[in-house]
């Protein structure tokens, strides 16, 4: 069950061209990541089942791929989960996160919603959000949505091109 | 520069095998799965001769990211450009503007749509990793039979109530024709390909069959196979390379040149002369249609004789639908 206090929504979404928005999350996450961010327990669970790898500690994951890597080389996606998890005072461009990252967004905000507290993401693109219900705020035009038809049919209008 | 690129990219961990067909492949999908790992061994690549990783291709390739992009990508040529998700005015016109007049190939990494480019619904690729062998490209959006693209398992038996194209000239002409005498169904030209999916979200009643030129319906595959995904029973998409390609394969894939040219676009396609396939097609036809009289094809105004039910059955074969024959 969704627990939303009546006007703050779950998670916020401005779709396209957002000035005020953290466009390039890799380079803002590595000059302002925090070694504790690494090892809390929802980043270990997000970096787990984006990456498929096993945080060993502050500066130390264990990648399938890659051997034992830095958080700077961390996918692009997790980078911006742990931002948008860590830093609410910002708003990320969530269009460097894939479709696998939804999920995970939902669950960031419904912790700060827990907390009364609202989470805001910019998309340039439509993020699948999945089958299951979920609850969104069209930042654009104020409309809430709670599916994938309604996202598709009233977000895509603002992911911009000309006519 | 023409034709299949190869690439091979390597370092002691992890390899990536790719094959781009055309000037621009755009990479999206998932996270995790080695997008960021390519660019970054590309780059390294490029500044480091003796950085460990081999790149075989017989194009350089170059990995152009936020800093000084405007001042390289001007004076690269005859290579693959890859370009950064990070790099911010990538949906811009400037940055457009140098795709098309460099000639390189690009292979882009973007969720975000880019209006501005023209790529094709077929060059849209996700990264699929594989362990330890190599990374490679697959398509985003594959077409079933009659170039429907599908994303839906699901799809309804009601016949189409609207043939919807993007074309306002001779693409318009010719399926206004065909339907006219079909009950129950009209042609409605959307006039560009960009006003599609407003068209679309505007008009909610009925059943609409979208036929609109794959070879450069790249930026809007997204929102509107979205929008068929979800709305199955409202909208069919057809996706040919373009109107002018099916001219060409009903209608003239006889002579040999043509046939090659449908067959092995890739070889045929200069990214110097054409800025997408789209564009080749268009002059090819309008050459081959020159030499038949009466056929000869101009956008503007179709000549009759491609109007003729005979000729018309040809094309129409291509990607008949229910009532859209």
């Amino acid at each position: 069950m969704l627990t939303t206090r009546q006007g703050i929504e779950m998670l916020n979404v401005q779709i396209g061209d957002m000035p005020d928005a953290i466009y390039n999350t890799a380079v803002f996450f590595k000059h302002n990541y925090q070694d504790e961010w690494i090892t809390d327990d929802l980043t270990r669970q997000m970096i787990e089942d984006i990456d498929k790898s096993k945080v060993l500690g502050d500066n130390l994951i264990e990648s399938p791929v890659l051997g034992r890597i830095s958080p700077l080389s961390l996918s692009g996606g997790v980078k911006t989960l742990i931002l948008i998890s860590k830093v609410p005072s910002k708003v990320f461009n969530a269009s460097t996160c894939g479709d696998n990252c939804a999920r995970w967004i939902l669950e960031i905000a419904r912790r700060r919603d827990a907390q009364h507290k609202k989470t805001v993401i910019n998309l340039r693109h439509l993020m699948d959000f999945g089958n299951e219900p979920f609850r969104l705020r069209i930042c654009n035009e104020g409309v809430i949505v709670d599916n994938m038809g309604d996202f598709v049919r009233i977000g895509g209008k603002y992911l911009g091109g000309a006519e | 520069m023409k034709g299949p690129v190869k690439i091979d990219i390597r370092d002691r961990r992890v390899r990536y095998a790719l094959e781009l067909k055309r000037n621009i492949t755009v990479v999206r999908g998932d996270s995790g799965t080695g997008k960021t790992t390519l660019f970054d061994l590309v780059r390294d690549a490029e500044s480091d001769s003796d950085s460990g990783i081999t790149v075989s291709c017989d194009h350089p390739c170059v990995a152009l990211s936020n800093f000084d992009w405007r001042e390289r990508l001007s004076k690269i040529r005859n290579s693959v450009v890859f370009v950064d998700e990070g790099l911010k005015d990538i949906g811009g016109s400037e940055f457009a503007f140098l795709v098309k007049k460099t000639g390189n190939y690009f292979v882009i990494f973007s969720r975000e749509p880019l209006f501005n480019l023209p790529y094709s619904v077929n060059e849209i690729y996700c990264m699929k990793p594989s362990g330890k062998r190599a990374h490679r490209l697959v398509p985003a959006y594959k077409p079933t039979s009659k170039h429907l693209y599908d994303l839906s398992k699901s799809r309804s038996d009601n016949d189409y109530t609207v043939v919807l194209v993007e074309d306002s000239k001779a693409g318009y002409e010719f399926f206004a024709t065909r339907v006219k005498d079909i009950a129950g169904l009209v042609c409605v030209s959307a006039g560009s390909k960009s006003k599609i999916y407003r068209w679309l979200t505007e008009n909610e009643r009925g059943r609409v069959f979208v036929i609109a030129d794959g070879a450069a319906f790249g930026p809007e595959a997204e929102r509107v196979l979205e929008l068929q995904n979800h709305f199955p029973d409202r909208l069919s998409v057809c996706l040919p390379e373009s109107f002018e390609w099916l001219l060409l394969k009903a209608l003239f894939s006889n002579n040999s040149e043509v046939a090659d040219a449908l067959e092995n676009t890739s070889h045929h396609v200069d990214s110097n002369e054409f800025e997408s396939w789209e564009q080749f097609f268009t002059r090819l036809l309008s050459t081959v249609s020159a030499s038949t009289p009466g056929m000869k094809y101009r956008k503007n105004r179709l000549a009759k004789a491609y109007l003729v039910r005979q000729n018309g059955d040809k094309v129409m074969r291509l990607i008949a639908t229910r009532n859209v024959k």
